[in-house]
């Protein structure tokens, strides 16, 4: 029925939607929500990530196993189930007193319980990325630093960390454009941030395509501005001879 | 001279018939030219527009939307007329209707004057207002109860905006509100205790207690808080086509009465026939 569009009043665009009081400020709170639990799950996927990768790398079998069962549970279950397990049956499965506490006492219970589930989901990546970072640390220069007498603790202070550290900072920013973007799951427990801001307007106004678009610019802004701020990062950081030169 | 004066009938009946077909309007022009006319449905709105069992489209709202079909039908002096039935849900109801794939939505679409904005609404079908079910061990029992209690609303439903009104009004200021996706979440919330209350249209509020597991610890409280007109919808500036739609339900109202049509849907879920809703139908059953 395309041909209708033309001589039906079709859609009524109204631009002027998304800049009137209170939808302008729904997608305010929205942003806000957004960034807070696009930095506080990162932060979460680092700190927990980040010994993670270092675990896996360990000779200890038990030590490298544990590390293993994490990153493939958190990895291979897809992000919305986790964010349901984690709003719906945890809760269920927790003591009574605690059970309750996480969907009542605790601050901002839909919220902590996204950036729970986000921040872990996304340790499971960084975890990986910091492993790979760590085994591109050339075989020849751990042995090379062995034959010049450094202890094990030294090679990874001196040798292993810092070339590794350059290495996985290109690839932690995109993760942290992922937790950003995947937060938009987060609207399926109840956060009312940017994406369920504009359904709520849609529902509102019937001006749907309005909503979603500023939606979108939102996103896309804060992704590129983020990678315009850390591209010059990754150029100061490249180690000339062990990386190639473009990345 | 008398072939002058049949030239004038002739051009005069051509006029007049020209006129008519001007006067159609885009959607009944549009279902003249093509022999079809596509309904949407909502295909979870118990008892209103739903997926039946044989997996047609079923319900209140439907079944209105038929006799509108019959009436194009009629109208339009077509000898066949196919209908098409297409699930549309509140995400996707309006891109649907604006590019002219479903020429009218059939479901418990609230009216509202912002939504008038960008679609056109017919004659209100039937009027619900907002309950509320609460735990019982929550105490809650009207509406000034709700202080520093969590509510579980709709995320975008007209009840989300009538619930700031009425807290405003009446003092309540410690409200937490859960927002909930599915109306089914709703109840979950209650059931867990995620939430002390959940309100949402008396229609779903019934239905989803009465098939509540922990119904006898879940209580629907007596206040009506708000008023939900229910119309059907359709595109926005296309008088001919609504007043088709109209003059359907005002007849349907009016001359069948609309008993039968409450006791098919509605009465066996224990909805009662009171005063407003006999009113809201007199309201809509206007005379030819």
């Amino acid at each position: 029925m395309s041909s209708f569009a033309g001589n039906g009043p079709g859609y009524r665009w109204d631009w002027s939607i998304i800049f009137t009081e209170p939808y302008l400020d729904w997608l305010y709170t929205g942003l806000q929500l957004t960034l807070i639990m696009g930095v506080a799950g990162f932060g979460l996927a680092l700190l927990i990530g980040v010994p993670l990768g270092v675990a896996r790398t360990s000779r200890s079998r038990l030590i490298s196993y544990v590390a293993k069962l994490y990153v493939d549970v958190f990895r291979n279950i897809p992000l919305l189930v986790q964010m349901f397990l984690w709003f719906y049956v945890i809760p269920e499965i927790l003591p009574a007193a605690l059970g309750t506490w996480v969907k009542r006492g605790m601050p901002e219970p839909e919220l902590t319980t996204a950036i729970v589930c986000l921040g872990t989901a996304g340790a499971a990546r960084v975890g990986e990325h910091v492993r790979a970072a760590i085994n591109t640390v050339p075989a020849g220069l751990i042995a090379a630093a062995h034959a010049s007498g450094l202890s094990g603790l030294q090679i990874n202070r001196y040798i292993v960390l810092p070339l590794a550290t350059r290495r996985v900072i290109p690839t932690l920013i995109s993760e942290f454009l992922a937790v950003f973007k995947n937060s938009s799951l987060a609207m399926t427990i109840g956060v009312l941030e940017i994406t369920a801001q504009s359904r709520r307007i849609l529902d509102f106004t019937f001006h749907g395509f309005e909503a979603f678009t500023a939606a979108t610019v939102l996103y896309a802004t804060i992704c590129i501005l983020t990678l315009m701020l850390v591209l010059p990062l990754e150029k100061r950081l490249r180690v000339h001879g062990l990386m190639a030169s473009k990345v | 001279m008398r072939s002058k004066k049949w030239f004038a009938a002739l051009a005069g009946v051509t006029l007049a018939f020209s006129s008519v077909a001007a006067d159609l309007g885009p959607t009944l022009s549009k279902i003249r030219d093509s022999g079809v006319m596509t309904i949407g449905y909502n295909e979870t709105s118990i008892p209103f527009s739903f997926t039946g069992n044989g997996g047609n489209a079923e319900g209140y709202a439907v079944d209105l939307c038929r006799k509108v079909a019959d009436r194009v039908k009629s109208e339009l002096g077509l000898e066949k007329l196919q209908v098409r039935y297409v699930p549309a849900t509140s995400q996707t109801r309006i891109p649907l209707l604006t590019n002219g794939t479903i020429d009218i939505e059939c479901s418990s679409t609230t009216e509202t004057l912002t939504r008038n904005r960008q679609v056109d609404f017919s004659f209100n079908h039937y009027i619900t207002g907002t309950k509320c079910m609460a735990r019982k061990d929550s105490n809650v029992l009207k509406v000034t109860d709700l202080d520093g209690k969590t509510i579980a609303l709709v995320q975008g439903s007209t009840t989300e905006r009538h619930l700031d009104r009425i807290a405003k009004d009446r003092n309540v200021n410690n409200l937490r509100v859960l927002n909930i996706k599915s109306f089914t979440e709703g109840l979950i919330a209650v059931e867990t205790g995620r939430a002390d209350t959940f309100c949402t249209d008396e229609t779903l509020i019934r239905g989803l207690h009465a098939k509540s597991r922990k119904k006898d610890d879940i209580i629907v409280m007596d206040e009506m808080l708000s008023v939900e007109p229910y119309a059907l919808m359709v595109r926005r500036d296309d008088s001919e086509f609504r007043l088709l739609v109209n003059k359907t339900l005002a007849a349907e109202f009016r001359d069948r009465g609309y008993e039968g049509i409450f006791n098919k849907w509605l009465a066996p879920l224990g909805f009662e026939l009171d005063e407003r809703t006999r009113l809201v139908y007199e309201l809509t059953a206007k005379p030819e």
